[in-house]
């Protein structure tokens, strides 16, 4: 695994940390809507990264 | 008026995003229309500034940049709050979202403030997915490798965008131009599965070249050494191998001038849709041409289980009868005005036409020969659970114990999901189900029980009409003494009804029937057989399993 790439994995495990906490007391905010969106986006870089479940690779 | 356009898929779908994008200036000629891509494919937009579309940027490097440099994600997320609040500040009074992932469909719900109409992918204020229009929803559930969908994409962007496609929203090619280029072979696809291999493409080169036409090779500096191989020691001066040297800019204006382009699943062919030049489209079991193949007129695809098994020669008499404006006679499916014909090849379109049936109101086709129908009666004992919860969910209110039974129902349904028959079925209820969202339990309540019930009313169709036709014509098969239908059909026939014992409680009074027919088969005496399923086993059974 390269440097970047565990980078990215750890920042993907913090971001999971909060929006799950942030959730726990508030409930869905705008915040862990942008939490969530780079969640997104570390997974679309990191092959492998469980794939959200609101779409399947099509193509 | 203000539209954003939000694709950030990669080359291919942004091209074919194009039409949806005309047909939408058409509708709307005083619109700002912007369309957002990410900057690495950005150059797919080129073409678009005839249009007057305003090119917006999703910079995935630029906002990822702190975490990879010193995973410091609090710096990400204020760019990416910051980048959010540029675009919202455009107030989008339409946002249409063709991208279909989880990113796409947070950044839709982070834009969608004030009145904004939106079609495609976003999310209800719980964060869950939301999917307001049907062809967002049919994409959810139809669309992709594995399912049966024949939807082109460009329709299916366009019907997301709300906008219908005429044959001008193709129509990217000044009229200037003359076809009297070298014929494009673009020997890439996108995946190594899709591609054709260098021995292959070799022969291609060499049959094109040798019938006297110039052959111009294009692809990716990574498609370099593919190219290096299919060309060896090919010396003809027609052939120009181009590979890994051209801007996108350039290649669109090669496609533009080739008689024919010659390529597997890749952007060229998406290009080549948009050029008016047709395409010998290499096609294999890993990619969905209906969706994704050339839409010029004439165009032909080759299709094999593996690319591989497509003969190099097929590829070239197609080639040099589209170069002679001729209709080639192999095998093959070819665009027609507005979807692909099969010519030469058995079409199995039975999935297509349930599609059909379930989306366009169409008739329910019947099942083939050889395809289950046990999937339809597993379906029916969950539909029926489910139905009785929902009852008494109405009369005597919600309870744990309802939740739980329906999230019993739903495994029960789950494993089903990949079935031929009942899968697409199926894909098309949970779909709708998501799109019920939060909201009170009586509206739940109601529009779950609608969809229950009109789940059960799809699947009476299979118990019901279909078995009954294939019924009437076993008998009459059988009482004509046709040994194909005793050979072919009954087995199956027979298999269904079995399984439809394990689903009923009333198997001892016809248990005795079976071993009748199977003496009087064993006897050869097949008016018999088709007496006994006509006067005792179908009266037996429940009326809706024959």
């Amino acid at each position: 695994m390269s440097q970047e790439e565990a980078k990215l994995r750890e920042s993907l495990k913090r971001l999971e940390e909060s929006s799950r906490k942030i959730i726990e007391t508030s409930g869905y905010t705008g915040e862990v809507r942008s939490i969530r969106m780079l969640q997104e986006m570390i997974k679309e870089q990191l092959r492998n990264a469980t794939a959200s479940h609101s779409t399947r690779p099509i193509r | 008026m203000r539209l954003l356009v939000i694709q950030l898929a990669r080359f291919g779908d942004i091209f074919q995003t194009w039409p949806a994008l005309a047909a939408l200036r058409r509708n709307f000629p005083s619109a700002e229309i912007d369309i957002l891509v990410r900057e690495r494919f950005q150059a797919a937009t080129s073409g678009l500034a005839r249009l007057g579309v305003d090119v917006k940027i999703w910079p995935t490097a630029h906002l990822l940049e702190p975490i990879w440099r010193d995973g410091d994600e609090v710096q990400s997320l204020q760019w990416l709050s910051a980048h959010i609040e540029s675009l919202s500040s455009r107030k989008y009074d339409r946002i249409c979202n063709l991208s279909f992932s989880p990113l796409s469909s947070y950044l839709t719900q982070a834009l969608s403030t004030g009145e904004a109409a939106v079609t495609g992918y976003t999310r209800f204020e719980d964060g869950y997915l939301a999917i307001p229009d049907d062809s967002s929803a049919y994409f959810y559930a139809q669309v992709g490798v594995d399912r049966t969908s024949r939807y082109h994409l460009c329709d299916v962007f366009a019907a997301v965008a709300g906008v219908e496609l005429g044959s001008s929203d193709f129509n990217w090619c000044p009229s200037s131009i003359e076809k009297s280029g070298p014929v494009i072979v673009h020997l890439g696809a996108s995946e190594g599965i899709k591609s054709y291999p260098a021995e292959l493409w070799r022969e291609v080169i060499q049959g094109i070249d040798e019938a006297g036409y110039r052959v111009r090779l294009v692809g990716s500096s990574q498609e370099k050494v593919l190219a290096e191989q299919a060309t060896h020691d090919l010396t003809s001066h027609r052939i120009e191998n181009r590979v890994g040297e051209s801007s996108l800019q350039e290649l669109c204006e090669w496609i533009q001038s080739a008689p024919v382009l010659v390529g597997a699943d890749s952007a060229p062919v998406q290009i080549a849709s948009l050029m008016e030049t047709p395409v010998v489209n290499l096609s294999c079991q890993a990619v969905r041409f209906w969706e994704t193949g050339p839409r010029v007129k004439g165009s032909v695809v080759l299709y094999r289980d593996s690319i591989r098994d497509i003969p190099p020669d097929d590829v070239v008499g197609s080639c040099l009868a589209l170069l002679s404006q001729k209709a080639p006679t192999l095998p093959h499916f070819a665009w027609r005005e507005d979807r692909y014909i099969a010519v030469n090849v058995q079409d199995d379109d039975f999935d297509w036409r349930l599609l059909q049936a379930l989306y366009t109101q169409a008739d329910f086709p019947e099942v083939p020969t050889g395809v289950s129908t046990d999937g339809i009666h597993r379906a029916w004992t969950q539909v029926t659970l489910g139905l009785q919860n929902l009852e008494v969910w109405r009369c005597e209110g919600p309870s744990q114990e309802i939740v739980a039974n329906l999230a019993q129902v739903d495994a029960g349904l789950k494993p089903l999901e990949n079935d031929r028959l009942v899968g697409p079925i199926l894909r098309w209820f949970q779909t709708e189900r998501l799109r019920i969202g939060p909201s009170d339990p009586q509206i739940i309540l109601t529009r779950s029980t609608e969809l229950f019930e009109q789940l059960a009313t799809i699947l009476m169709v299979y118990r019901s009409s279909g078995g009954v036709k294939r019924t009437q014509r076993l008998i009459e098969g059988l009482r004509e003494y046709d040994l194909r239908v005793l050979n072919e059909e009954f087995p199956s026939f027979i298999a269904d009804f079995e399984s439809e014992i394990a689903h009923s409680t009333n198997v001892a009074s016809w248990t005795s029937v079976l071993k009748a027919i199977n003496s009087a088969i064993q006897r050869r005496d097949l008016i018999e057989v088709a007496d006994l399923i006509e006067t005792d086993l179908r009266v037996r059974l429940p009326s809706s399993a024959c």
